[in-house]
């Protein structure tokens, strides 16, 4: 690879020699598809290099021009012309010039000229017209019209008359561009011809020339041909994009067309109108316009909103305040999003108020995230206000505003919410403070979940304090907080809700409360301490698990058992500690059945021991379970083949996989 | 019996309040992107255009599939499709260097457009693009559709709300681009329309490698720093609120291929810096492979970043994260994209990434690329798009080979 940069300017110690310089360019004039272009990347080196040393650099560039010359090949030419583009000067024009007489290499010698500064280059294309035939043709003149050459717009009508159709399409367009007021006049004869021009092709040259002439300080030209445009018979778009541009050149940003448009009964102008309403910078505009928002359809309405909004000053807000209480969903629901936008303190009980109000899923989306993206020092605690002050389903509503806004800066108020008899409302205290609560306020959450919650509440609670601590990484810290928890607890559903988290903890301490809470005399207790042993997240279980297993007569709970082992086992298996093997041996000596027998084997098969294998191999001519035994042989194999290879293979040649 | 779709009865859009969408360049993007066009019930892919027939017969029988009927209509010559009346937009999925000309052409017959990035092979391509899409008064939605990405909007957002303090740079990162062998000439295959397919970049034989990677060729694309870098820069500018202008300085280094075994001419990788006038950076890194790819945000107080390929974001504090809603949308996902295209259409409005704002974007990749090019760190006034370097001036625009202008 080689290296290219800037930053560091580009210098040789040394220029190379004239006869180097020849040597390379001899070589890159003869590069065909397929070769090396090593000479090529070295011209680009110097060509960077050189402009430090004037001589060295007129040396390239005359060799430049040389290799776009006849002796070289096709290839050769091309590359040059691309940098002639970048480097050339007068010395490359008498090569470009013979270039442009052929179709095959007009292309490329346009492609160099139009680098060009006026003058020379100009002179050498116009001089190339009357020669030119077809494509090369063409291209001369699109480069003319590139390059807005005035001098050509005599030549360009000429050709713009003939018969050659891709010729004419190109010189309008020319003069498209050039588009001082000599070439407008060409351009409105021409529409007259007969037969027509395109219209497309005249449309858009016209529309060119416009802007150049606005460009050029002659707004009377540009606006004579924007009217044109707008009036009916054109394309809506055409319509469209002409009374946009006259906005532009309006000295009052368009309002009064803007007013006339809305007010007026031309459907096609009306949308650009509404575009238009953002660049009005008059005072008291946004005033007027709301005037107009009565008259508009819905859809209509919403686009105005959205120009409204860009505006953004107080006329702007009020309408959209207003527009909060719009019969259509749609004009509320945008009027909300716009506010949320440009809104300030004082839109935020026009906001809670439409909050409070609506009932559709939709519309409390859009008023609640506009609640929230409201910026301005005070509006969390205008909204705090609304929220002491609201009642009911609102309440809740403002909760979530206030939990969004405010994140973690908020959890006094989602705890002293988390207790309120209103269920919504607590829930809606829970899910924030699962959201943005941290360890520091586990205690408080455990203690909350102690007392008398409803089934919803609880369930949030439960699934707050789970998050939470997920969050603390010490078992201890985590068991401490659950064990005074459950210390306090007196009722039979914060038991059992504390004993479902008692598996985030996973430590002995915790293991033996559920333990004990399999025996308690409460099925609600019961049924949890079950839950949480099946789900225990380590091997600590174990014991208790196999316990349960052989010795419980309720085939739930047995089931229950064995599952646990089965995934703490298969959960064990990538990194099992030692005596894994014996584990599962203990465990599959008593197995109650086929099915347990074939769960058991389902899980050795992800232990990549031999031990392992030798347990699977034992089960092979086990009744019932052979077809498991062996998937466990093959996949245990597969796993060990590379540290044991010849165990590995004896085994799959035992169950014929080899 | 007249079928309730017709009418607009359950739900349906009834057919003369549909968008008719034409597509031009069905290639592998097409095929990716398509699907995204065709779940929406208000439009409907009528037309096909490409210059090879291969791809168009494939095509053809996607979007037939698609709406169990054979009514979708082929054209080798884009401009047919562009001349048809019953076509008001177009999705254009070309290679590079058809995406601004052939843009412009849709600009000029009045079809709404979505074009995929990079969206113009110059910066004065790019402008005129711009100018175009006013002129006509045609919507323009650009293929950049990480604005419609949720993680990265939130990104943005937590950028914008100072989530980690003062911004100071801007971190991208793309995949090392690959070395292309040299090759020789070969037949151009059948059922290939090779001079439309060069476009109007200049004329060159029929050489399979080029051809088939034609991403890696100045001619034809500017490599991998425009081809993905478009999609970072334009969260750059999107987040800095710089839509309209952009960074006034340039430097970047590169490493190219090997000239004695590849013909590729576009950077392997590379290190580009820019640096907007209120003095924030961006650093943009090709290397790496292509799952590799992030954008990070760098403040005074933290970063954020997404993981392109995983859409997955990352932040500094950690805390920022919990502001982050769930669910949304990956990039591969372009459905909010068009969306915001149809609402466009409808309100004759702007999409969330406009030409000006597409073209803003992808100017930084190529004024990176011209200082590459000439080898020197630039200067640049977004104002009246001139660098401060005449050489550098004189790579704003390339004339296109006739009979395709700009």
């Amino acid at each position: 690879m080689c290296l290219g940069a800037f930053a560091a300017s580009f210098c040789l110690a040394d220029s190379p020699s004239p006869f180097e310089v020849a040597n390379v360019f001899a070589r890159a004039s003869k590069i065909e598809p397929g070769a090396s272009v090593e000479t090529w990347r070295q011209i680009e080196d110097w060509l960077r290099a050189s402009t430090r040393d004037d001589a060295f650099r007129r040396n390239l560039l005359e060799q430049l021009a040389k290799l776009a010359g006849p002796h070289s090949t096709f290839e050769a030419r091309r590359f040059s012309c691309t940098q002639i583009a970048i480097h050339g000067g007068a010395e490359a024009l008498p090569v470009l010039s013979g270039l442009l007489e052929s179709q095959e290499t007009a292309g490329m010698a346009c492609l160099a000229l139009t680098t060009y500064p006026q003058g020379k280059a100009d002179a050498l294309l116009r001089d190339a017209l009357p020669k030119a035939k077809g494509r090369a043709l063409v291209q001369i003149v699109q480069t003319l019209g590139d390059r807005r050459d005035p001098k050509a717009i005599a030549m360009l009508r000429e050709i713009a008359q003939g018969s050659d159709p891709e010729a004419v399409n190109a010189a309008v367009a020319a003069l498209g561009k050039i588009g001082n007021a000599k070439a407008l006049s060409v351009l409105e004869k021409l529409i007259k011809a007969t037969p027509p021009l395109p219209t497309g092709v005249v449309e858009d040259a016209m529309l060119t020339a416009a802007a150049a002439l606005v460009k050029a300080g002659n707004q009377a030209d540009a606006k004579r041909i924007y009217s044109r445009y707008t009036q009916p018979g054109y394309s809506h778009r055409l319509r469209q994009a002409a009374f946009s541009a006259l906005l532009h050149l309006d000295r009052d940003g368009g309002e009064k067309r803007i007013m006339e448009a809305l007010n007026g009964s031309d459907r096609i102008l009306r949308p650009a109108a509404i575009q238009g309403v953002r660049q009005v910078k008059t005072k008291g505009a946004s005033e007027r316009f709301s005037v107009t928002i009565l008259k508009l359809s819905d859809e209509e309405k919403v686009w105005m909103i959205g120009r409204l909004e860009q505006i953004g000053d107080a006329g702007a807000v009020h309408t959209m305040q207003d527009l909060l209480k719009a019969e259509q969903e749609i004009v509320r629901i945008a009027a909300a999003a716009a506010l949320g936008r440009c809104g300030n303190p004082g839109t935020v009980p026009q906001l809670t108020a439409a909050l409070i109000q609506t009932t559709t899923t939709e519309e409390i989306k859009a008023l609640e995230s506009a609640l929230i993206t409201l910026r301005g020092a005070e509006v969390t605690q205008r909204i705090t206000v609304e929220f002491q002050r609201s009642q009911g389903a609102a309440r809740a509503r403002l909760l979530n505003v206030l939990a969004m806004r405010q994140g973690p800066a908020a959890v006094d108020l989602y705890l002293r919410e988390a207790n309120s008899t209103d269920s919504a409302l607590a829930r809606a205290a829970y899910r924030a403070l699962a959201r943005t609560a941290g360890p520091g306020q586990i205690s408080e959450i455990l203690q909350q979940l102690t007392g008398d919650l409803n089934r919803e509440v609880r369930s949030e609670a439960e699934s707050a304090c789970s998050k939470i601590l997920a969050q603390i990484d010490s078992e201890k810290v985590k068991s401490n907080a659950l064990q005074g928890a459950l210390a306090r607890a007196t009722i039979p559903e914060a038991q059992a809700s504390l004993i479902r988290l008692l598996p985030l903890a996973g430590d002995e301490r915790s293991l033996a409360s559920v333990e004990r809470a399999m025996g308690d005399s409460n099925d609600q207790v019961k049924s949890a301490a079950r839950e949480a042993l099946a789900d225990w997240p380590n091997l600590r279980a174990w014991g208790l698990l196999m316990t349960t297993y052989t010795s419980s007569s309720d085939p739930a709970l047995s089931n229950e058992a064995l599952t646990g082992m089965v995934r703490l086992a298969a959960e064990s298996n990538t990194q099992a500690p030692p005596g894994m093997t014996a584990r599962y041996q203990a465990l599959m000596a008593k197995a109650k059945s086929n099915a347990d027998m074939k769960l058991m084997l389902g899980a050795l098969g992800g232990l990549a021991k031999p031990e392992a294998l030798d347990l699977a191999l034992s089960l092979l001519d086990r009744q019932g379970v052979q077809a498991e035994a062996k998937a466990a042989v093959k996949r245990i194999s597969e796993s060990i083949r590379k540290t044991h290879p010849a165990a590995a293979a004896k085994a799959l040649a035992m169950v014929g996989s080899q | 019996m007249v079928p309730g779709g017709v009418l607009g009865l359950n739900g349906a859009t009834p057919p003369s309040e549909r968008i008719n969408f034409g597509v031009i360049g069905v290639g592998n993007r097409a095929r990716a992107i398509l699907p995204n066009f065709l779940s929406f019930q208000e439009l409907r892919v009528i037309t096909v255009s490409d210059c090879r027939a291969d791809r168009l017969k494939s095509a053809k029988q996607m979007v037939d599939n698609q709406y169990q009927n054979q009514a979708c209509e082929t054209h080798s010559d884009f401009r047919k499709l562009l001349a048809r009346k019953d076509v008001d937009a177009v999705l254009i999925a070309t290679g590079n260097r058809w995406h601004g000309l052939a843009s412009i052409y849709a600009a000029k017959a009045g079809k709404d457009i979505y074009c995929e990035k990079p969206i113009s092979l110059t910066i004065a391509e790019g402008r005129m693009l711009v100018d175009t899409c006013r002129r006509h008064g045609v919507v323009y939605q650009a293929g950049t559709q990480r604005r419609s990405t949720a993680s990265y909007q939130f990104a943005r957002d937590m950028v914008r709300q100072g989530k980690i303090g003062k911004l100071k740079t801007v971190e991208m990162q793309v995949w090392a681009g690959p070395g292309i062998p040299h090759d020789t000439v070969k037949p151009v295959p059948e059922g290939w329309d090779y001079e439309t397919w060069l476009g109007q970049s200049p004329w060159k034989p029929f050489v399979p490698a080029r051809v088939n990677a034609w991403q890696y060729f100045w001619d034809t694309a500017e490599g991998v720093l425009t081809d993905m870098g478009c999609h970072y820069t334009d969260q750059m500018q999107w987040t800095l609120g710089t839509d309209s202008t952009g960074p006034t300085e340039y430097t970047a280094t590169a490493e190219f291929p090997d000239p004695a075994k590849f013909c590729s001419d576009t950077p392997v990788t590379a290190e580009a810096r820019c640096r907007y006038g209120n003095g924030v950076e961006g650093v943009m890194y090709q290397r790496g492979a292509f799952k590799d790819r992030y954008l990070r945000y760098i403040g005074e107080e933290g970063w954020i970043q997404v993981d392109d390929e995983t859409d997955l974001v990352t932040a500094e504090p950690k805390s920022i994260l919990k502001f982050k809603a769930a669910g949304g949308a990956g990039w591969g996902d372009a459905s909010d994209h068009v969306r915001d295209l149809l609402k466009a259409i409808r309100s004759r409005g702007t999409t969330s990434v406009n030409a000006e704002t597409a073209h803003r974007a992808i100017t930084i990749c190529q004024a990176w690329n011209i200082g590459l090019r000439i080898g020197r760190a630039l200067k640049w006034n977004p104002e009246i798009e001139r660098f401060d370097v005449e050489t550098a001036n004189r790579m704003l625009y390339r004339e296109p080979r006739a009979p395709w202008r700009a």
